[in-house]
This record gives structure tokens, C-alpha cells and sequence, in this order.
């Protein structure tokens, strides 16, 4: 550890020797209190406080903190330095997501060993998955933090501080609560797991793939130059992870039918995602068509952005699933077909796409995505409401893709709106590079 | 040392540098100068491998930038506009945390901070917390970190903002003597009188485009330009100067030429001597300096003129 400087740096600048005797002190005087407080039944009482200050000082304090651990280097003008240093991205990952939030962890684990001892002499079972869950989840909702800013670090900057930590909460708090309180059985592709030992594998899963996320844009901003195909293995993990909760009891061409749709909606989810969370200047599109025009095909795979990444692969599984011979599942005990719906959200999501698109190609691109995610509230929330009071089906099937009885109009409609849209980008691009040529 | 081959940097609709072509060579002080805006901060992040060009190729002591960016970072130092320092640490782990990061071995670190604050001059300064450092220390500090690696090359972005007359002279007899110890600096501003004092070349960028790229002076410091005035019309003077050996002709009339020169005493007498075979009447035959103001100025406006016409 010594030998990792944003460690260092870190334990220099939290672990001033006042903090590190404030922190027990402050601890022993809560469970004393609690002692004063409940007596002979203490044991159970400290391992309620033990957990529910590690989550205070794991899920609330530590993922704020990690979530500004980037934030704060651009703020204070030190990550350009950091940069340009030769540490490794492997060791900035670490450094920043365990160094940034050291002191919370030094307080969680003091918490964590009192669950420990009180969890085993109120002679509570599986405590030791119990802790494991508890690193785990803890880890989760850190790296999400930190996963989210350094993903947005060029989109938002320090305006969305406080939406990372209360996505890294928002990803812990169910699945702790669930993990707690939730005894029984679940199935995943037919295997019976305990939901504890589910709950933990997932989120031990899980919390990897925020690692990996974090080193791959550490990589990226350490002037590494990285490919989707760590996107892409994400996207079909969680595809796979997902399908497999599908009941199996259902029949065999319909469970397949449904397993590729819940892979298909994962990947159409996952677009949505990274179109908000990633830069869709028109220079991310220029890079790949330099690329394209050098006939530099790595870097043509390199400038892809995630999100078209994922949207080729939503066309791939709408392919799939166009030509799939049992495309019929039951749906309130009756035979209902996916192919229209499946092709009317493929349109969908290439409009909103488009969407996105269109306004980062602006002159203000400032608010570019707020505006996009404006425009998008309107078309799926808005208008198709007016619609429907309006007693206009045909109107509300052309704004939504899902839901409505015709679904050839959702079809025709986003078609159209794609037309009109990728006639508006075209315009703008061409409005924007019209007297500029690049040298290849 | 440095060479930058049709860069081509964008903007979202903005292009901010504009097929730039550019080679430094090694031991000089450069001075990169220019309006606000003109593409400086964006050329040097560029050479910092910071930020990627659309096109080009940029390529340090052979290196290429774009293909090997974490080994160029290896040999150069950067100290941005506005440079970042933790104000919790101490000077001493800010310069030890620098030296980490630059992966110099565990057992060298502390000759490394010596040497980085020896030669900033801040060696008294090393347990003091950074945020109540004066705005010249913090300065020093910054450089003393971009070059506690020993780097080859230093960019420097506006170093001398906000600095008092007296911590700006110091700075330039630094860069004089970091150039003296091998080091090649490329030195951003739009204040022209600070890099007159130290800098060997000068490049002026405009709108993205590098207009011009002039020798200032010889790697000893020794101005060589040379200017030249005769007591009538000479309509050979201009053919009889451009037919020298070492001579490059900056400006010239009938009557009056200026040139920068490479070479020795003799050499130099020999042409006057050519001069006056030829019967061009020489009133005045002597060194001169170029100004930088001046010779900005003068191309600045000269573009102006190109372009109205």
C-alpha cells in the first residue's frame, strides 16, 4: 500500500492523528451509551448500532466521499497532474475508491468487528456471509459513486456530486433491506439459491463490474486507449444474469422468447443509460469517421461510444427476435405476438437517440441532455396523456411503442420520426463541418 | 526535440488549432505567443498528450504522443495556467507525492525532493502546508513538482500570471538556468515583455494557426541579427546580403536591411567587406536586437495588411 502515492496522498491528508483518536473515542462513547441505555440486553443493541453505523459510515458518508473523489481533483485543478503521473490505472482505482473514503472505512471496520462479536454471542446464523455481504454492499454502492463520476467527469462535472452518491444508495439500500429481512428461496435458471447467498453473489458480481467500470475509465483517463468490449461483456452479463429469473416453468418456446426479450429490453435499458451518461459531442462521431476515412480500424473500435455500442447490439437481438419461429408468449391467458412491439422500440430508441444527438450537436450545448430529456417527457408522458383523455388511441399508439392495441402505428410513427430526425442531424452536421476538412 | 506534423485540434463546432506543423529543437526556450483564444493552452495540453487531436502526429525525442502518451509523459514536466496543489500537504509530501507518482524508486525519492526544492529555492519551505504558501512559492512549488523527474522537456502555460516584477525576474533567470542544465522549455503568454528576457525562439499562433516561428537568439544567448544603413540608395544591398553564407535577411529597402546572422567575427567582417567592394555606402554596420514586441507587432500587422488586401 505504501507503494501506491493516491493511497498515500489520501492516509496524509484523512488520517490526521486527531482524527484517528476521535473516531474510536466518539464510537466507545455511543455503544457506552447504548450500554447505559438498554443493559442486560446490550449484546443485541450494539449489533443493531454496529450495523447501522457501518451502513451510515459505508453507504451514506462513503459513498458521497467517493463520489466526489474525482470531482474534487477537477475542482482543485489536480487531476490534469495526475494524469500526466505514471501511476497506474489499476492503482488509481484503488487509490481513489479506499483512499478517498479511508476514514469512514476506519470507522465501519470498528463497527464491523462489534457486529462480529455481539452477531456470534447473540449466536445469530450465517454471520460470516452476513459481513461478506456487508463489505460487498458497501463496495457496491462506493464504486457505483465513483463509477458514475468518472464516467460523467466531461459530461457534468461537479453539478451532478450529489446524484452519485444517492445512485450509489439507491443501488444499496433495497438490496440490503432485502438481504436483512427476506429468508426463503430463489430460482435462477432453475437452480435454488437461498436469497442471502443469491444477494451475495450478485452483489459481490456486481461490486467486480464497478471495479473493472472504474479501471477501464481510469484507463481512458490516463491516456490509455480502451475498446467496448468490457462494455459489451457488461451488457451481456447482465442480459444473461437477468434472463435467468425468468420462471422455468414456463414453456419451452416461450421461455426462450421471453429470455431473449428481457435481454433484449436489458440492452434497450442499458442505451438509455450510457446516452446520458456519456459524451455525444459531435466530436466523438468525427474521431470515428477520421478513423473510418485513415481506414484505422482499431481506432475506429476505439472511438465507438458505448451507447452505439448497445444500440448495434439491441439491433442484433430485435433481429433475433424479428426472426425468431415462436414469437408468441401468453400473456393473461391468451397468445400475444412481441415482433410488432419489438420492432416499434427498436424506432423508439433510435428516435430518442437521434434526440440526444440532434441538440449535442448545438451551439449551446450546455443544457443539450436536459433539453433531450425534456423533449422525451413530453413525447412518452405529456402528449400521449392529452391523447388518452382526449379518447385518441390511434394519436397516443404513435408516441408509444408499448401498451397500445395498434401497434403497426407505433411502427410507422417512430419510423417517420426517425426519417425526420436523421434529416435534422444530417442538416446540422453538415451546417457545422461545412468548411472544414480534415487531412487524412 | 518536438515535432508536430498538420495538428488538427476541434472544439464542439470550434477549430482550434488549424493544420499546425512545428518543431522545437532541443535546449531552447520557446516562447509560445499569441491573443487570448488563439489555440496556445490547447497546442500545449496537445504536446502534454492531454487532450487528442482529431489529425496529425505530434512526436517528443521520437516518441509518439498519440501511440505512447504515458512514456512521453515520462520525459516532460507541465505546469498548467491555473496549477492544482493539495493546500492540506506540506511542501515536503506534495514534492515527495509528485515523485511517487513519477515512479521514481522508493530510495531516490528523498534525493529527488532535495534536488526539485534546491533548485526552486524552497528548501526552507518543506514543512510548511502548501495553502499558506505566498503566490511566488506556490509558483515555485508548482515548478518544483512539474520537474522533480528531471524531465526533458517543460511546458509552461502562463507561468508568470499574478506574479510580482521581482518574482518574475526570478522566474526568468530559473528558466535561464533549467535551460543551462540541458532542459528544453516551450513557455506559453501573452505578455511578450516577460519572455523576452529568457526565451531563444519565438512562435506566434493566431486563430489555431502558427503564423510565424522566429530565432531569436543563438544557443549561447548571443544576439545575431545585424543591422545594416548606407548614406544612399543601394538597390543591390538586399541580393548582395542574401548571397552570404549564414546570413537570413528579416527585413530590407534600398537604403536599410536587418538580418540575422550565424556565424563569427570574421565571417561578419567579410561581409561588410563584400559590402563595401561593391560600392554600397555603408553609414552603420552593427548588432541590433530584436524586439519582441516589435517583431510581433510588425507580423501581426503585416497578416492584417495580407488580409485586407
Amino acid at each position: 500500500m505504501n507503494h501506491n502515492p493516491e493511497f498515500l496522498r489520501n492516509v496524509w491528508l484523512e488520517l490526521t492523528p486527531h482524527r484517528l483518536i476521535g473516531m474510536p473515542a466518539v464510537l466507545f462513547a455511543i455503544f457506552f451509551l447504548t450500554y447505559l441505555i438498554t443493559g442486560s440486553a446490550f449484546a443485541e443493541s450494539a449489533r443493531l448500532v454496529a450495523l447501522t453505523l457501518y451502513f451510515g459510515f459505508t453507504i451514506l458518508w462513503g459513498t458521497r466521499l467517493a463520489g466526489e473523489a474525482l470531482l474534487n481533483e477537477v475542482q482543485d485543478r489536480t487531476w490534469d497532474q495526475q494524469r500526466m503521473s505514471s501511476i497506474a490505472p489499476w492503482s488509481m482505482t484503488w487509490g481513489k475508491l479506499f483512499g478517498s473514503t479511508i476514514y469512514p472505512w476506519y470507522g465501519a471496520t470498528i463497527c464491523l468487528l462489534v457486529y462480529a462479536v455481539t452477531d456470534l454471542q447473540t449466536q445469530q446464523a450465517d454471520t460470516v456471509k452476513y459481513l461478506l455481504f456487508m463489505l460487498a454492499i458497501a463496495v457496491l454502492s462506493q464504486g457505483v459513486a465513483l463509477l458514475s463520476s468518472v464516467q460523467t467527469i466531461k459530461v457534468y462535472q461537479r453539478s451532478a456530486s450529489t446524484a452519485f452518491m444517492v445512485l450509489g444508495i439507491l443501488v444499496a439500500l433495497p438490496l440490503i433491506s432485502w438481504a436483512f429481512n427476506e429468508a426463503g428461496f430463489l430460482a435462477w435458471y432453475g437452480l435454488q439459491f437461498r436469497i442471502l447467498d443469491f444477494l451475495l453473489l450478485s452483489v459481490a458480481l456486481f461490486a467486480a463490474w464497478s471495479l473493472i467500470g472504474i479501471y477501464r475509465k481510469m484507463r481512458e483517463e490516463l491516456q490509455f486507449r480502451n475498446t467496448p468490449v468490457y462494455w459489451l461483456g457488461f451488457c451481456v452479463f447482465l442480459a444473461i444474469y437477468l434472463a435467468g429469473i425468468i420462471p422455468r416453468h414456463l414453456p419451452g418456446n416461450e421461455l426462450v422468447t421471453l429470455r431473449l426479450f428481457v435481454a433484449y429490453s436489458t440492452f434497450i435499458v442499458l442505451a438509455y443509460v450510457m446516452l446520458v451518461l456519456e459524451e455525444k459531442n459531435p466530436l466523438t462521431i468525427r474521431r470515428l469517421l477520421v478513423a473510418r476515412a485513415q481506414r484505422n480500424w482499431r481506432g475506429v473500435f476505439e472511438s465507438t461510444p458505448c451507447w452505439l455500442v448497445t444500440l448495434l447490439c439491441v439491433y442484433v437481438v430485435c433481429v433475433v427476435l424479428m426472426f425468431n419461429s415462436y414469437p408468441d408468449i401468453s400473456l393473461a391467458g391468451r397468445g400475444f405476438s412481441l415482433k410488432p412491439y419489438v420492432l416499434a422500440m427498436a424506432f423508439f430508441l433510435t428516435r430518442d437517440v437521434l434526440i440526444f444527438v440532434l441538440f449535442n450537436m448545438s451551439a449551446n450545448r450546455r443544457r443539450a441532455d436536459v433539453t433531450a430529456m425534456f423533449y422525451l417527457l413530453l413525447l412518452y408522458w405529456l402528449l400521449p396523456s392529452i391523447f388518452s383523455g382526449l379518447d385518441l388511441p390511434m394519436a397516443t399508439a404513435a408516441l408509444i411503442p408499448l401498451g397500445t392495441h395498434d401497434a403497426m402505428i407505433s411502427i410507422v410513427s417512430g419510423f417517420l420520426q426517425c426519417a425526420i430526425l436523421i434529416f435534422l442531424v444530417l442538416q446540422r452536421w453538415r451546417k457545422l463541418y461545412a468548411t472544414k476538412t480534415v487531412s487524412t | 526535440m518536438i515535432e508536430i506534423q498538420n495538428l488538427i485540434f476541434e472544439y464542439p463546432g470550434v477549430l482550434a488549432l488549424d493544420d499546425v506543423s512545428l518543431r522545437v529543437e532541443q535546449g531552447d526556450i520557446t516562447a509560445l505567443v499569441g491573443p487570448n483564444g488563439a489555440g496556445k493552452t490547447t497546442l500545449l495540453r496537445c504536446i502534454a498528450a492531454l487532450d487528442t487531436p482529431i489529425s496529425g502526429t505530434i512526436t517528443i525525442n521520437g516518441i509518439d504522443v498519440l501511440t505512447h502518451p504515458r512514456r512521453v509523459h515520462q520525459q516532460l514536466g507541465y505546469l498548467a495556467d491555473f496549477y492544482g496543489l493539495y493546500g492540506q500537504l506540506t511542501v515536503e509530501q506534495s514534492l515527495r507525492y509528485a515523485a511517487m507518482a513519477h515512479s521514481i524508486d522508493a530510495i531516490k525519492i528523498k534525493e529527488a525532493v532535495a534536488r526539485a526544492s534546491e533548485r526552486l529555492e524552497i528548501s526552507d519551505r518543506l514543512s510548511q502546508k502548501v495553502a499558506t504558501l505566498s503566490r511566488g512559492l506556490t509558483q515555485r512549488l508548482a515548478i518544483a513538482q512539474a520537474i522533480v523527474h528531471e524531465p526533458k522537456l517543460l511546458l509552461l502555460d502562463e507561468p508568470a500570471s499574478g506574479l510580482d516584477p521581482e518574482a518574475r525576474h526570478a522566474l526568468s533567470e530559473l528558466f535561464v538556468s533549467l535551460q543551462q542544465q540541458g532542459m528544453t522549455l516551450l513557455v506559453s503568454s501573452h505578455i511578450l515583455a516577460e519572455l523576452e528576457e529568457y526565451s531563444s525562439s519565438m512562435v506566434i499562433i493566431r486563430e489555431g494557426k502558427i503564423v510565424e516561428h522566429q530565432q531569436l537568439k543563438d544557443r549561447s544567448g548571443q544576439l545575431i541579427v545585424v543591422r545594416v544603413a548606407t548614406s544612399q540608395p543601394s538597390p543591390t544591398l538586399a541580393t548582395l546580403l542574401a548571397q552570404q553564407s549564414g546570413v537570413e535577411l528579416i527585413e530590407s529597402s534600398e537604403q536599410s536591411a536587418l538580418f540575422r546572422f550565424a556565424g563569427d567575427d570574421q565571417a561578419l567582417h567579410e561581409i561588410l567587406a563584400t559590402l563595401i567592394r561593391n560600392d554600397v555606402s555603408i553609414c552603420h554596420f552593427g548588432q541590433d536586437k530584436i524586439n519582441m514586441h516589435d517583431a510581433y507587432l510588425a507580423k501581426v500587422s503585416s497578416l492584417k495588411q495580407d488580409a485586407s488586401s
